[in-house]
């Protein structure tokens, strides 16, 4: 139960980190503004990040669509009636922005084809080099817990998937 | 049960709801950390501290009546700082088959079943901060209805001399800001909106705050023949 645990912790923290490097720098920006000057309408964290409320409409947009940011009607004010504030999602790949975990430079998709971005996710060879990572983390985690037999298991089961890669890419290099 | 005289019992209980109190004012101070003065002022703040008063002080209260030997101050410490933990998982399960759920929903479903204290107490957290958030933007917004009765020149010097002054916050992306809000083709209102919300953000509500209040007593005095 405890090794399911620290395994579904492992997954989850790999897919924050994940979201965490597909945000753009403005998005990067607004969720650090809300972790440090907490909620605030459009036009409050427009200014924190020096934009205009039209700039950050869409970035907000695909924040609330990723869950990271929510918002709550509010009244009694003519500068907008949305207070938006971070999701316990969000407050988590903030704080992972601030720690500085996450490289600076997101991946610029707009200098490459939605083909090759395509293409680079769809690799079956990055799926099992991540595959062969996370099985990894787990065979760590399960020796950390004194589990020898689940450890031997993943790390096998990763060693396994390693020779599929080292396999397939000396097969590509053989046919180029 | 050992009868206590009630001033003990109920100093016992003033005792572990004490701690209760301190434990929801460290809760207001972790979340509200920018604000945190300004936080402990509105309603939704003393809702939560004064629940987290009652629930310490009626833990003990419970706990001390059905467990002997809890009449001291340890215990009333001690129960004041656990509660939160004790209340989170603890659950009453409305119902409980004798058979054990055949399928993965049927499982779910009695999960559903069972009053969470958990999930109540976090669902009354989250009312207390969005209380506490709309009070605190309320007050905010107040404060840029009254920046809009100022001059736009005024408003824009004080935010340059905000900027010349604390060159950590923003620099040269932050004037160019300003500059960026004085060329834009809106009314003069929706410009004093944006360079207050600016400098309250940027730098602090006070500075805003005593900025407005200090021009406007200058104005006053201005107006007196």
């Amino acid at each position: 139960m405890m090794q399911r645990n620290a395994a579904r912790d492992v997954l989850e923290a790999q897919a924050l980190l994940e979201i965490a490097k597909s945000l753009d720098p403005l998005e990067r920006r607004i969720l650090l503004s809300l972790r440090q000057r907490g909620p605030g309408l459009a036009m409050e964290i427009a200014v924190r990040v020096y934009k205009f409320p039209d700039d950050i409409r869409q970035p907000l947009l695909n924040l609330r669509d990723r869950q990271l940011v929510r918002s709550e009607g509010f009244s009694g004010s003519a500068f907008g009636d949305e207070l938006i504030s971070l999701t316990a999602r969000g407050e988590q790949v903030a704080s992972l922005l601030a720690s500085g975990a996450v490289p600076e430079t997101p991946p610029a998709p707009a200098e490459e084809t939605s083909k090759q971005a395509g293409a680079r996710e769809i690799t079956p060879a990055a799926v099992l080099q991540r595959e062969a990572e996370l099985l990894q983390k787990l065979g760590e985690l399960a020796a950390q817990q004194g589990d020898a037999k689940a450890a031997s298991d993943y790390y096998r089961q990763a060693l396994d998937l390693l020779r599929k890669i080292g396999a397939a890419s000396s097969a590509a290099s053989g046919d180029t | 049960m050992t009868v206590l005289p009630v001033v003990t019992h109920a100093l016992l209980v003033v005792i572990a709801a004490t701690v209760g109190f301190v434990w929801g004012l460290s809760e207001i101070v972790a979340a509200f950390k920018t604000e945190t003065g300004r936080a402990l002022r509105t309603g939704g703040a003393w809702l939560l501290i004064f629940v987290n008063s009652v629930a310490a002080g009626g833990v003990y209260l419970f706990a001390a009546t059905a467990v002997t030997g809890l009449d001291n101050w340890h215990s009333a410490v001690l129960i004041g700082l656990s509660w939160p933990i004790i209340l989170r998982n603890l659950n009453i399960k409305v119902a409980q088959p004798i058979q054990p759920p055949q399928a993965p929903e049927e499982a779910h479903a009695r999960e559903a079943a069972a009053i969470r204290f958990e999930q109540m107490y976090a669902g009354f957290q989250d009312l207390a901060r969005q209380l506490i958030n709309a009070s605190l933007t309320r007050q905010r917004m107040a404060l840029v209805n009254k920046a809009i009765e100022l001059d736009l020149a005024a408003l824009e010097k004080q935010a340059r001399l905000l900027i010349a002054t604390a060159p950590l916050q923003g620099g040269a992306e932050a004037t160019q800001y300003v500059d960026q809000v004085l060329q834009r083709p809106d009314v003069e209102d929706i410009k004093k909106a944006l360079l207050a919300a600016f400098i309250m953000n940027n730098f602090s509500r006070s500075a805003l705050e005593d900025w407005v209040a200090q021009h406007k007593s200058q104005k006053r005095k201005a107006s007196i023949p």
